[in-house]
């Protein structure tokens, strides 16, 4: 599968595609280390979900690892997170030392790029167009200017209100052919 | 000016035309250079909120009321006049920028938050200021910045855009005080000692800015202040919040950086370290600049001047990109202040006591954050 980015570079190759919603799937797996928000466990699932259908396992293999970067995108961004630390200050309680590590919302990449070896880039963004375009213009920029050569992109937004459920997405892109 | 940068990709020159920044010095460049030449630290007690439940009172707190929207569009529109660009060159500079979520947003009803994503900052800035629209906001904490001037370049470097505006901010607040309290990453003395022995922490700061980066010999009466010759980016691929002890990820970045220059370490005349006075970082961080270094290790100058103004978390990276063109300009490499004497695993040729007189070609500005995300900009003299 390809997806066309700018016309004046070549397309991307999507390696892999993975989703999960809270409407439909099983609540992802707890992530140690990490609390009072679904942020960070559903971003390790959703990764995890994408890179083992193309990799399989654990770690990727060394020859792509070392530079396939990784980009998280979400428009809000943790508000779950947030909301923590904002009601710590507002009712003047003590904050779990967890809050300071998960205040960062890219602290979670850390356990994705651990698990497979990733060193790549670590970026994360809020975009100010559609997520999926903005994430996949960002990587072929990344690659094209030999930044990387794969780009995990992961997609994400916790329901910002009724009605709505926390989903997110995850794609392996590469600028090569398909493997 | 165009260059071959690999097997096949051309690539342009990059200048830096317009930089402006607000620090705990105040507002402006000037006030920067002043403080951080002076060698006084900015910290003061903190008048912005109540720290009696804080284990530190103390930061480098810009004087009087300092708004972050209000500062963003006064040194966004000061930037943009230092570059000189005229009205139809703004309409074509799109605007990257470097913050957190607004805490303001948390405090919303939760109905209300879905309109206010973090980007609109970027979309209110590039309107008011006739740009050429909002790009992507960077919220990757300590590399925010960085991050977006890595990609700023690589808009121009690529030839999609010949200038970009990067902008980023982050004020000392209650909620930054919260989380680093809570996390004891506060420095109990109230000094940020890079790479020091008894090093007990970070402080945070104020730091709010703008940079023009613009495409060389894209226009004809550019005044170009430095270039952004190389720039890195690389993941430890180790841990949520520590970096690698053999600084693995700050190396690659480094090595990337130096590659896109064409330059080697012994071309590297200073490095403006990422510094924060952590136990982990610093060490973390010396065995990065041995690994990438070699035998230069110890012979180029270093210091991190977050031990003057702070760090000031997604908006360092920016705040440290103008003291890397302000020691090009000045011939001069800041302090590295708070020093109380050597720590073993912190061998480096720290500058210390007072500047050191260097006509400096090429430095190297370093950030990390959680995450492992690491970053590196090489500037060289225009």
């Amino acid at each position: 599968m390809t997806i066309a980015g700018d016309p004046v570079t070549r397309p991307l190759t999507v390696l892999a595609r993975a989703s999960w919603s809270a409407a439909s799937d099983d609540r992802p797996p707890s992530l140690p280390g990490f609390t009072a928000s679904p942020f960070a466990p559903i971003i390790a699932h959703v990764a995890d979900l994408c890179l083992r259908e193309h990799h399989k396992e654990p770690p990727a293999p060394p020859e792509r690892a070392e530079s396939t970067a990784m980009v998280l995108v979400s428009q809000l961004g943790d508000m779950a997170t947030e909301a923590a630390v904002v009601e710590s200050v507002d009712k003047a309680t003590r904050a779990s030392p967890l809050l300071f590590f998960q205040s960062v919302p890219s602290a979670v990449l850390g356990v994705v790029s651990a698990r497979w070896n990733l060193g790549g880039a670590v970026i994360t963004i809020s975009p100010a167009g559609d997520p999926l375009t903005e994430a996949m213009d960002l990587a072929q920029l990344l690659i094209e200017d030999g930044s990387a050569t794969d780009v995990l992109l992961v997609l994400i937004e916790l329901a910002a209100r009724e009605g709505l459920s926390d989903h997110a997405e995850a794609l392996l892109v590469s600028g090569g052919e398909p493997a | 000016m165009n260059t071959v940068d690999g097997p096949g990709r051309a690539s342009r020159a990059v200048a830096v035309t317009g930089m402006a920044v607000t620090t705990g010095y105040g507002h402006g460049v000037d006030a920067l250079r002043q403080g951080i030449w002076s060698g006084e630290p900015a910290f003061v007690p903190v008048t912005r909120f109540d720290t009696s439940r804080y284990a530190v009172g103390v930061a480098a707190e810009s004087p009087g009321a300092v708004d972050l929207d209000s500062e963003l569009i006064a040194l966004t529109a000061e930037a943009l006049a230092q570059a000189g660009l005229s009205e139809s060159e703004r309409a074509d500079a799109p605007l990257v920028m470097a913050r957190h979520a607004d805490p303001a947003v948390s405090r919303l009803p939760r109905e209300e938050q879905e309109s206010r994503p973090i980007s609109e900052t970027a979309r209110w800035l590039s309107r008011e200021l006739g740009l050429g629209g909002a790009g992507r906001t960077y919220i990757n904490a300590c590399v925010a910045a960085s991050t977006a001037i890595a990609e700023a370049a690589a808009l121009i470097s690529s030839g999609r855009n010949d200038r970009v505006v990067v902008a980023g901010g982050h004020l000392v607040d209650a909620e930054s005080f919260t989380t680093f309290n809570a996390g004891k990453a506060l420095a109990k003395d109230g000094r940020l000692r890079p790479f020091s022995s008894g090093r007990k922490g970070l402080l945070l700061g104020d730091g709010v800015g703008a940079v023009v980066l613009e495409a060389v010999d894209s226009r004809p009466d550019m005044r170009p202040l430095a270039r952004l010759s190389g720039w890195g980016m690389a993941g430890d691929a180790h841990h949520v919040c520590q970096p690698h002890p053999q600084g693995l990820g700050t190396a690659r970045a480094i090595t990337r950086a130096l590659d896109r220059a064409g330059l080697g370490p012994a071309d590297l005349d200073y490095v403006n370290a990422h510094g924060t006075g952590t136990p982990y970082n610093d060490s973390a961080e010396t065995a990065a600049l041995h690994l990438a270094f070699g035998e230069h290790a110890e012979r180029i100058p270093v210091s991190s001047t977050k031990s003057m103004h702070g760090h000031a978390l997604q908006a360092a990276g920016l705040v440290e990109f103008v003291i890397c063109v302000l020691a090009l300009q000045q011939g001069s490499l800041p302090v590295n202040s708070g020093y109380l004497g050597p720590d073993p695993d912190c061998r480096l040729d720290l500058v210390l006591d007072s500047p050191r007189q260097v006509e400096a070609r090429h430095v190297l500005s370093l950030n990390a954050a959680f995450g492992g995300a690491n970053t590196a900009l090489v500037v060289s003299a225009a």
